[in-house]
């Protein structure tokens, strides 16, 4: 079937199987590889992606479900090469160590931030309990979204 | 935070941060190679089997597949995925590609090869494979039974021993013995980043592996040696980590990978789902050990005698290793008259094991950890007290290795972080009896710096050079997991020649380049690699002083290099620029600014860490949450200081996951991982508590700066911390992990049973 | 194997339509927290997919002609949000609030939790106490309405044929004198399948500070959600303080050796649902309904 999305701002119109997951078109089909694949269960958070606003895990959504809509992916953060307010303050706190949830966090942070510019440390919590982090322990996460949060957070 | 130097002890993001925000940075599974094929694995559904028939037809007839792979066509050559070196001691050859007989659910039966992971997927479904069942054996207990089934025909004890050291003369009057049993559990590392292999045999016959493994040698050895191709026709390249807390150290995936691109001629890219790593990977071992101990009525330690016995799984892989480094850690960590160890390891039909983060450190110190509390709960001593009495003190000898401990710094972890912690009052404070029991507790661990040994020597070579404009090349192989380990080199070399960390250029390790490395485990990145990297910024800093004297027509001894500049001592008179000595060097006198250096390593000092835990149990529905941990580490030196600090972090996150939810559960069929996550639950956003993070920095030993490692000491008495906060807040003695609501309520039932502090409440 | 065909109905006349094309090969997707894992777990494909999840019919949540109506692919996190629901049904806002992670939420529906039928199906017991209705399209297109339990048969089955599809759930809403309440037992304390759960509406006599009706629904115990009479009935005529939790907790105690007196989990669960009974006991103390 014909597929026609808006990805990350650009319209997109390809051919996909009915029953593709949303996670293999986007890594496959639209070389976006930045969206990572934890657990293929939607438990681990590391495919998470904005969907009209919300965070959504693409490994667990049909891509067909996506006609029509408008998708947002870490890929798309970034606007002419530069990246975001989130983006910096996650380097800048110590928010990175392997990388491998850091997508996954962005996405379900932009969300947040996007819904409610100024989350308490608990629905910061809450935004995220759905992303799993082996190396972090979390806390420089949050106050990278806090302090992204504090700056009047991002546009999506 | 204040730091003496220039660079070290501030805080860098790793190099590669803005790639992995932007989502630009190629993980293994996101390399796409020209012609590349998919594999797909079949793994056994069986704990034990022979492989009969296998009809591969169905699968052979689906579109995209090119070829199907078993033991039928398969070579059977057996090997050792836990090998870094030829003729490495302590490897038992004794897996192949594919199994004939199948000794674990997960084994490797066949491999598809196809154009597509959906065609590889859909023919792995319709391979017929024809099992003959053999009798399972799903403990080490079992397994050592007489009458066994054999998991493997030279029977199924793999590994025993039995060090003693130390003498008592005679007993003094009043002692006080202590008999303590404890389980931990098989573990998934949870890496987020699941298992990958990108192979490709190219028509010149040169083998290339990406893989985001801990040694690229080691995979080159393995690789090479099953395949019986020379050294240097396979290339290891080292592709980004999405973690790996040793889950990648053993070449799982590059022997087959490699066979299926030598097969096909074509690159073919091998990733495993999240229950598959779970099941087919690797495991931190089951163990169960016993633990004996005398001391003195004022508390020391006199004698401590323990027995382990542990599950290598389906292979023996680093299981021998692994159950000796548990005998190697505690007198570290406390002086003791006599200490004897005596361990078994076995096989069982069941997820093989393999190191996890800490080696053994973290298992033992659970067991001697619990042990110790109590022998302060019969003596009537504070545990904190019971610790001071025994703890080991700077330079005293480890009489296992016969090492100094060097600047062990566990005492003060110990007392400052009391103290910060405020253990005294805090565990003074009774639990209470209501529904929600609140309590503190402690937990000590020891772990090293290094492999250095009586059986094992450390080195490490690399080469730096500096540019015309002053940017420096590190080539070494360096395995970055996403501890750190670029920038920390990057750091120290800055700070040796006084230039920004930004200029150094260093990428990962590639077996075809760089030069010889073990590999990233064993604590041994920053206490051995980086003093080399030290050793070697010395080293060019000295040619370049030495060619600059050249240039300036002086001696070298009236000059020193500062502020990326080489001049006279004290600052007057002419000078050259880095970038003006490089060129100028070049120009006229013929000389790159290169060097190439080998550190022998010559120490091997304890690391220490001392955890506090506070938790609140549910005496109702058997949820404990952690509510705060303080944790002090005798680090040397930070080198990195934020990075110091997440590793912490994202070492007690795992910590508490083993010691409360974290267990890789096999059914009664050997079944392991079924549900993936859902069923393996880890410390989650929501329920990770606050963590202080206490740094000790108290150098001396050998390392860069006096650095010392973290990684994995910060992991090592975590699990203790809380099950000893637990038991102290139920009056419990709970010794099997984790302790899940489940066992939580057994225990209470049973306390209230035999008439102890109930669970009911008001 | 062939490529499942999918239709995406944007009306019900549509969806009445595709259901007329349903086979037993044939599976409805809203939310796919359920289905796309099952899909690749089993690496069966349906023959035919009907996706619900562009319905915007079907996601809305109204109070009408004296009833509150949720279409069948209103999302957890819709529901959790709404403040009408909070105050009429707190008990399905609770239950909303626990499923999964914010990922899950944003896309789950409750149409396709109770379709999924899970033993564990975080909504079930809310819609229970509340007698929850169930609107079910035909292929004809015409809307039956049946009691809940009726559609529960069994772990992962309904009573619902290959041609029909859940479209809402409608109960009368709580009133003024009713509290209403949802508790939850997991591995953790969030993004966990329950091992035990429960919500629970009681109708208060202010006057005499004593529950004068109650109704609790326990999940994750049975194969499917039950509503318990025994417990309730020792709920009424209890004093609401502190005092009555004992009995309520010892209630539920006993119901869960009733109901699973072989289970190898009756231990853990007879003595946890204990803590399940004080957070129910907790929660309708509170002002909200």
């Amino acid at each position: 079937m014909r597929l026609s999305a808006v990805v990350n701002g650009a319209a997109v119109s390809l051919d996909i199987a009915p029953d593709a997951r949303l996670i293999d078109v986007l890594r496959n089909a639209l070389a976006l590889t930045g969206t990572k694949e934890g657990c293929a269960e939607g438990e681990c958070g590391a495919c998470t992606v904005v969907i009209d606003g919300l965070a959504i895990n693409a490994c667990l959504m049909l891509a067909a479900q996506i006609q029509g809509k408008s998708v947002l992916t870490v890929e798309g953060l970034s606007r002419a090469g530069e990246t975001n307010a989130l983006q910096k303050r996650f380097v800048e706190l110590g928010a990175i160590q392997c990388g491998f949830c850091t997508p996954g966090m962005l996405m379900s942070a932009t969300a947040l931030l996007a819904r409610s510019g100024t989350p308490s440390d608990d629905e910061v919590r809450r935004a995220l309990a759905g992303n799993l982090c082996r190396c972090t322990g979390y806390a420089a996460i949050i106050e990278a979204v806090a302090a992204a949060a504090d700056e009047g957070g991002v546009a999506t | 935070m204040a730091t003496p130097f220039k660079y070290v002890g501030r805080s860098y993001p790793p190099p590669d941060a803005s790639s992995k925000v932007s989502g630009a940075l190629v993980y293994g599974s996101d390399l796409r190679l020209s012609g590349m094929l998919y594999a797909q694995l079949v793994l056994s559904p069986h704990a034990h089997a022979t492989v009969g028939s296998i009809d591969t037809s169905k699968a052979l007839s689906v579109p995209g597949v090119v070829g199907v792979y078993s033991c039928r066509n398969a070579p059977s050559t057996r090997y050792c995925r836990y090998r870094i070196v030829p003729g490495q001691p302590g490897c038992i050859d004794d897996e192949t590609l594919f199994a004939a007989t199948v000794r674990f659910v997960g084994d490797r039966v066949a491999a598809v090869v196809a154009s597509s992971l959906e065609a590889a997927t859909t023919a792995a479904r319709l391979i017929e494979v024809m099992y003959t069942e053999l009798p399972p054996v799903l403990s080490a207990d079992a397994a050592l039974e007489p009458g066994a089934a054999l998991v493997h025909p030279g029977g199924n004890l793999v590994h025993e021993f039995d060090h003693a050291t130390g003498a008592l003369a005679a007993m003094p009057p009043g002692t006080v013995t202590t008999f303590t049993a404890v389980r931990t559990q098989m573990l998934h590392h949870a890496a987020i980043e699941p298992h990958t292999c990108l192979a490709d045999f190219d028509a010149s016959g040169k083998l290339t592996i990406w893989s985001p493994c801990q040694s690229v040698y080691g995979a080159r050895t393995v690789v090479a040696d099953l395949l019986g191709l020379p050294y240097n026709r396979v290339r290891v390249v080292k592709v980004p980590t999405g973690g790996s807390f040793g889950g990648k150290q053993e070449f799982i995936l590059e022997p087959v990978t490699a066979y299926l691109a030598m097969q096909t001629g074509r690159p073919v890219s091998l990733t495993l789902d999240r229950e598959e790593c779970i099941r087919a990977t690797m495991v931190r071992p089951e163990q169960r050990s016993v633990i004996r101990s005398t001391v003195r009525a004022d508390g020391v330690l006199l004698d401590l005698e323990i027995e382990t016995l542990l599950a290598a799984g389906a292979y023996a892989s680093s299981s021998p290793d692994y159950a000796e480094a548990m005998a190697h850690k505690l007198t570290r960590l406390y002086r003791v008259r006599r200490y004897r160890h005596r361990g078994r390891v076995a096989y069982t039909t069941a997820p093989v094991a393999g190191g996890m983060r800490g080696w053994g450190a973290p298992d033992i110190a659970t067991c001697a950890e619990i042990h110790m509390d109590q022998i302060a709960r019969q003596l009537g001593m504070d545990p904190l007290d019971i610790r001071l009495r025994n703890l080991v003190h700077p330079g005293d000898i480890d009489p296992v290795t016969g090492h100094s401990v060097g600047e062990a710094r566990v005492r003060q972890c110990l007392e400052r972080g009391a103290e910060a912690f405020g253990w005294r009052d805090r565990a003074a404070v009774p639990p209470g009896f209501g529904r929600i029991r609140k309590a503190v507790g402690l937990a000590c661990g020891a772990h090293k710096n290094g492999m250095l040994s009586d059986e094992f020597p450390e080195s490490n070579t690399m080469t730096l050079k500096m540019n015309e404009d002053g940017s420096l090349d590190l080539n070494a192989s360096i395995h970055e997991v996403g501890a750190g380990t670029v920038v920390t080199l990057k750091i120290i070399i800055a700070e040796e020649l006084d230039v920004a960390p930004e200029i150094i250029s260093a990428r990962e390790a590639d077996s075809e380049t760089s030069p010889f490395d073990f590999g990233c485990f064993g604590s041994r990145m920053t206490y051995v690699c980086g003093a080399n990297g030290r050793a070697l910024a010395a080293k060019l800093r000295d040619q370049l002083i030495e060619a600059a004297a050249e240039l300036l027509g002086v001696s070298p001894g009236i000059l020193e290099a500062a502020n990326g500049r080489v001049q006279r001592i004290g600052g007057t008179g002419p000078g050259l620029s880095y970038p003006q000595i490089v060129q100028g060097s070049r120009m006229h006198h013929g000389r790159d600014m290169i060097v190439t250096h080998t550190y022998i390593g010559t120490s091997n000092p304890g690391s220490y860490s001392v955890q506090f835990a506070e938790v609140e149990v549910d005496v109702l529905t058997g949820l404990t949450r952690v509510t705060q941990m303080l944790t002090a580490i005798d680090i040397g030196r930070a080198i990195n200081r934020e990075m110091v600090e997440g590793q912490c972090r994202g070492a007690i996150q795992a910590g508490i996951g083993s010691a409360l939810c974290e267990e890789v559960v096999i059914d009664s069929t050997g079944r392991a991982g079924a549900g993936g996550f859902k069923s393996y639950h880890l410390v989650n956003a929501a329920d990770m508590p606050p963590v202080t993070v206490l740094l000790v920095e108290h150098d001396g030993d050998d390392g860069p700066y006096g650095a010392k490692s973290v990684g994995e000491i910060a992991t090592v008495p975590t699990a203790a911390a809380v099950v000893n906060a637990v038991n102290r807040a139920l009056g419990t003695f709970m010794t099997t992990l984790p302790l899940t609501p489940e066992r939580i309520v057994a225990a209470l039932d049973e306390t209230a049973e035999f008439g102890g502090r109930s669970a009911s409440c008001a | 194997m062939r490529q499942p065909e999918l239709l995406a109905p944007r009306d019900l006349p549509s969806l009445a339509a595709a259901l007329g094309r349903a086979t037993p090969d044939s599976r409805l997707i809203a939310g796919g927290t359920d289905l796309v894992l099952r899909m690749r777990v089993s690496g069966v494909r349906p023959d035919l997919l009907i996706d619900l999840s562009g319905l915007r019919e079907l996601s809305f949540i109204r109070k009408e002609h004296g009833l509150i109506r949720i279409g069948a692919t209103t999302t957890f996190a819709q529901i959790e949000r709404d403040a009408m629901l909070e105050i009429h049904a707190n008990c399905l806002v609770r239950a909303a609030a626990h499923v999964g992670s914010a990922q899950i939420r944003n896309v789950a529906t409750i149409g396709g939790n109770i379709a999924n039928a899970s033993p564990c199906a975080d909504a079930i017991p809310a819609l229970l106490v509340l007698d929850a209705q169930v609107g079910v399209l035909n292929r004809a297109g015409n809307v039956e309405r049946r009691p809940l339990q009726k559609l529960l048969v069994e772990s992962g089955k309904t009573t619902l044929e290959r041609d029909e599809a859940i479209v809402d759930f409608s109960f009368v809403p709580l009133v003024e004198g009713q509290r209403s309440a949802f508790a939850k037992i997991g591995a953790r304390s969030s993004v966990a399948v329950a091992k035990l759960s429960a919500a629970m509406i009681v109708k208060l006599d202010e006057a005499q500070g004593i529950i004068s009706d109650a109704k609790i629904a326990f999940g994750s115990i049975a194969p499917t959600a039950f509503v318990d009479d025994r417990v309730a009935a020792a709920l009424r005529g209890t004093p609401v303080n502190s005092g009555a939790i004992k009995a309520f907790a010892e209630a539920c105690s006993s119901m869960m050796t009733r109901s699973i007196p072989d289970r190898s989990s009756l231990p853990y669960k007879r003595h946890a649902v204990r803590g399940l009974a004080h957070d129910l006991w907790g929660a309708i103390q509170g002002a909200r309904r």
